[in-house]
């Protein structure tokens, strides 16, 4: 059972840096860095997209729509996936909620347990880690069970179990 | 005049800054012109001289620029604006004073050019653009306080409205000098270096120190060996001294110093602080309104019904309102035509002006109406900020095919006329990006197809309601639309592979069009458009009339007298290329004349019924009912219709633009290549809609 676990954490520890591409439509997010070839970096930076920036993303339609230093910006989804972000900054500022009462597609990341007992921790052994992001795929008909994607697979949860995790957006 | 005054006064005056800052319409107030402004970055893609009258006697030149975000260029356009700030364009002076405009509403982004002009120790005028629009956001702006922490004189400004206009040209005149003391620093190590590498360059390559300092800049911030970089740099330096920066690079490395980005973040860092001490912002900075609009024409599914609505609107106003004055114009000629018949005694002469000169010439005319609405449309697209918003939701279907959304501002315009839209193709960086814009760019229907698509709809479905006319002529410009995907595609696939394409543009807020830019672009457009049947039309109309009309055969019937005329022994050669497309000898006429341009195939349809028939024809479209096949088929069926719409779509008929390719590809090559596979296609894709629509039993 850790076995699978830690090949998973491997693989997902890739796609835990997040990019502009993962943020939502309407957030703030800060520049970590950026990567990819230096002359696309060059223009990024000059046109304000430099690290510790703070943007806005505002549309994603494949192209990127963002606001920094209070102007509008498209860019192309390659060059997005070049802006790696982090929210840590602001978490403060992105509310906390429950994994439950997102809605389907949104993404999120794993911020505590309400409680400490028994289902948190069989929930963390299967991957429910504090700083993983999730994924709501889709609400059963009744809106129990919920399917989430989480370092990589797909995980049913039951109502209760997710109403016990906070997340951040 | 002693030869020290002359030295010392200005003589060139360049307007650079960021794009869509407003340098055009600050160019156009100095200077009267009337170059384009539009409102989406990369407008100017050429340098544009005119004069200036500071004083009674005193004329300098003025350049305008394209717009540019950074010296480290990238694309064409920019490198032009570079060559000229940095005196290396050949034709073009170095700069006396730079009129530096800036973007007052987006004063943080603007600077940064600002920083980097300054570097280039040349005098500098700041001219604070759109106070209006800062205003709107909530901007305050103490100019004193800017002119003072930036070290230069500031102006502020309001273009549109002429105001700052004066005061401007009386800073430039009262003249300016060039002091300068770099204030941004970066880290102390970093400085160091940089001084190493610029005491380097003055003594290896003898550079001053301008020149080094900036040429030291960009090899931190390239922040790679240069040995072994794609630009010129290493045909200008020697070994010895590659070898050094290679050792400065890697000592940078060690120490784990962002050099890269230290250049950039210093500037800006600096910007902060002067922008803070001269700037307070009420409210939160934003135009609510350009958002609320944002939302729903960027959305995913109502941006896009509303920009086929406005296509549809648009193509529905060509038929519908354009009808009237098209129908008035076309009275004229007739008019004109039969009283010049009355007047005049038969003749040569009188069968010359009436049926080369009035028909042919007014055939095209009467289509100025139809042009003028659609140049209103696209005037009207360029100005009010929805093009940068098109091109965001055509991203995701052009990516599909290879392009990417900066190539869509060249095709859009390419509605207008493939040349502008070529011209714009300097904005994309990649040159490749850039070679397969320009290769489909002329498959978007321009102006010149539009009489064509409306004759040959007329001759369609005679019947036709406005908006079955605009839903067909909806089709072409969707067909041509197509076509570009898909040799897009191809092209990608094939001749000019290449990695991921990637954009970055600005989205300016909306600004309210001024309907009187639009009227003046398209007075200039009608006027170029009646230019050309003045001039090329009309000598094609006269030539096509001439090779008509003789040698002439008293004895036989108009027809086969027409039939028998070099043009017609022309069309009858060529009968056996294009019978397999359903066009005979006639239509080879017309097709032949429309490779001098495309309204050429209307005028020269309205030349040859005019005289192939025995009567006066009551019109193009009731003449085209009439003719026929030898056998007594009808010539213009549906499928040969659509065949000639069809042709038309993808040939390229127009001698400009194979010129203007020509030279922006720098080669006859890639010219000729292009005219080559666009006339295969346009055959290829008649020949399929009229054998294909044979097979499926449709005439
Ligand atoms: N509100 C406002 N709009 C302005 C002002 N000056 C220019 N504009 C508008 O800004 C837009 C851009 O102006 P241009 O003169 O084409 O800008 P440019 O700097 O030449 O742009 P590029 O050629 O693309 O680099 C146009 O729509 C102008 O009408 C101003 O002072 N206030
Ligand atoms: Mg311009």
């Amino acid at each position: 059972m850790l076995s699978w676990l830690k090949k998973e954490t491997n693989s997902s520890s890739a796609t835990q840096e997040r990019t502009l591409c993962d943020a939502n439509n309407g957030q703030c997010v800060k520049i970590k860095c950026l990567q990819g070839q230096d002359s696309d970096c060059q223009r990024l930076r000059e046109m304000g997209f430099s690290e510790d920036v703070e943007i806005e993303k505002l549309n994603d339609n494949h192209a990127i729509l963002c606001k920094v230093c209070q102007t509008k910006v498209i860019l192309s989804r390659q060059l997005a996936k070049n802006i790696l972000i982090s929210d840590e900054g602001d978490a403060s500022m992105s509310e906390i909620k429950l994994l439950s009462e997102l809605t389907e597609g949104h993404k999120a990341t794993v911020h505590d347990f309400i409680e400490e007992n028994d289902t948190c921790a069989r929930l963390e052994e299967m991957g429910v880690t504090p700083g993983e992001p999730v994924e709501i795929i889709r609400y059963a008909p009744l809106g129990d069970p919920i399917e989430i994607r989480i370092r990589g697979y797909h995980l049913s949860l039951r109502k209760e179990e997710a109403d016990l995790i906070q997340v951040t957006l | 005049m002693p030869e020290t005054a002359v030295k010392n006064s200005i003589q060139t005056v360049v307007l650079a800054g960021n794009p869509n800052s407003g340098k055009t319409t600050v160019f156009n107030a100095f200077t009267k012109l009337r170059q384009k402004v539009g409102n989406y970055p990369g407008v100017t893609v050429e340098k544009k001289t005119g004069t200036l009258a500071l004083a009674k006697d005193r004329i300098v030149n003025v350049i305008d620029l394209p717009g540019t975000y950074s010296l480290a260029v990238r694309s064409i356009d920019e490198q032009i604006a570079r060559d000229v700030l940095l005196g290396r364009a050949p034709d073009t002076p170095k700069p006396d004073v730079v009129v530096c405009i800036l973007d007052a509403s987006n004063l943080e982004r603007n600077l940064y050019l600002f920083t980097q002009i300054q570097d280039l120790k040349l005098p500098i005028v700041v001219a604070l653009n759109m106070m209006d629009e800062a205003e709107a956001k909530g901007l305050t702006i103490d100019v004193d306080k800017l002119s003072k922490e930036l070290g230069v004189p500031v102006v502020p400004m309001i273009a549109t409205q002429n105001k700052g206009i004066e005061e401007i040209k009386q800073c430039i005149a009262e003249g300016v000098e060039a002091r300068y003391e770099r204030k941004w620093r970066m880290s102390p190590d970093l400085e160091e270096d940089v001084e190493h590498i610029v005491r380097l360059l003055k003594q290896h390559e003898g550079m001053d120190d301008n020149a080094a300092f900036s040429e030291a800049m960009s090899i931190l911030s390239i922040g790679r060996p240069i040995a072994s970089s794609k630009d010129s740099i290493k045909e200008f330096y020697k070994e010895e001294f590659l070898f050094q920066i290679q050792a400065i690079q890697d000592k940078l490395k060690k120490k784990g110093l962002r050099a890269r980005s230290a250049a950039v973040e210093a500037r800006y860092n600096w910007i902060k602080h002067v922008i803070k001490q001269s700037t307070t912002t009420e409210g939160d900075g934003t135009l609510a309104l350009t958002d609320r609009i944002d939302a729903f024409v960027t959305h995913k599914i109502f941006g896009w019904l509303f920009f086929i609505g406005v296509m549809s609107i648009m193509f529905y106003l060509i038929f519908s309102i354009a009808s009237y004055p098209m129908d008035l114009i076309d009275g004229l000629f007739a008019a004109l035509g039969a009283w010049t018949e009355s007047v005049m005694p038969p003749g040569i002469l009188t069968d010359l002006i009436v049926n080369g000169v009035i028909a042919g010439v007014g055939g095209v005319v009467i289509f100025l109406p139809q042009i003028l609405i659609l140049f209103f449309f696209i005037g009207f697209f360029q100005d009010c900020g929805y093009m940068a918003r098109a091109a965001f939701i055509m991203d995701r279907l052009m990516s599909k095919v290879g392009l990417h959304g900066k190539s869509f501002i060249p095709l859009l315009s390419s509605y207008a006329c493939a040349i502008p839209g070529i011209m714009a193709a300097r904005t994309i960086e990649s040159s490749k990006d850039r070679l397969m814009t320009i290769l489909v760019a002329p498959m978007m229907s321009c102006s010149a197809r539009l009489p064509v698509y409306t004759v040959m709809i007329a001759a369609l479905i005679p019947e036709a309601s406005a908006w079955q006319k605009a839903g067909i002529m909806l089709g072409m410009y969707a067909l041509g639309t197509a076509g570009v995907g898909v040799m897009a595609w191809f092209f990608k696939k094939t001749l000019l592979k290449h990695q991921k394409p990637i954009f970055i543009m600005e989205l300016p807020p909306y600004r309210f069009p001024s309907f009187k830019a639009i009227m003046l672009q398209m007075a200039d457009r009608s006027g170029m458009f009646l230019k050309r049947a003045g001039t090329i039309i009309l000598a094609m109309s006269i030539v096509l009339w001439a090779l008509m009309s003789f040698p002439k055969h008293d004895n036989l019937s108009a027809h086969d007298a027409l039939q028998k005329s070099y043009a017609g022994q022309i069309g009858t050669m060529m009968e056996p290329a294009i019978k397999p497309l359903g066009f005979d000898w006639r239509i080879g006429i017309g097709l032949v004349g429309s490779f001098a341009a495309r309204e050429v195939f209307v005028s020269t349809m309205n030349i040859v019924f005019n005289l192939d028939e025995e009567e006066e024809i009551e019109s193009l479209r009731d003449a085209f009912q009439q003719a026929t096949w030898p056998d007594g088929s009808p010539l213009f069926t549906p499928l040969v219709c659509i065949g000639i719409m069809v042709f038309f779509v993808f040939a390229l008929q127009c001698l400009s633009t194979v010129a203007v390719v020509w030279r922006e590809t720098g080669g006859w090559r890639w010219a000729l290549f292009q005219l080559f596979y666009l006339t295969l296609i346009a055959y290829l894709a008649a020949l399929a809609v009229y054998q294909g629509g044979r097979l499926l039993g449709y005439s």
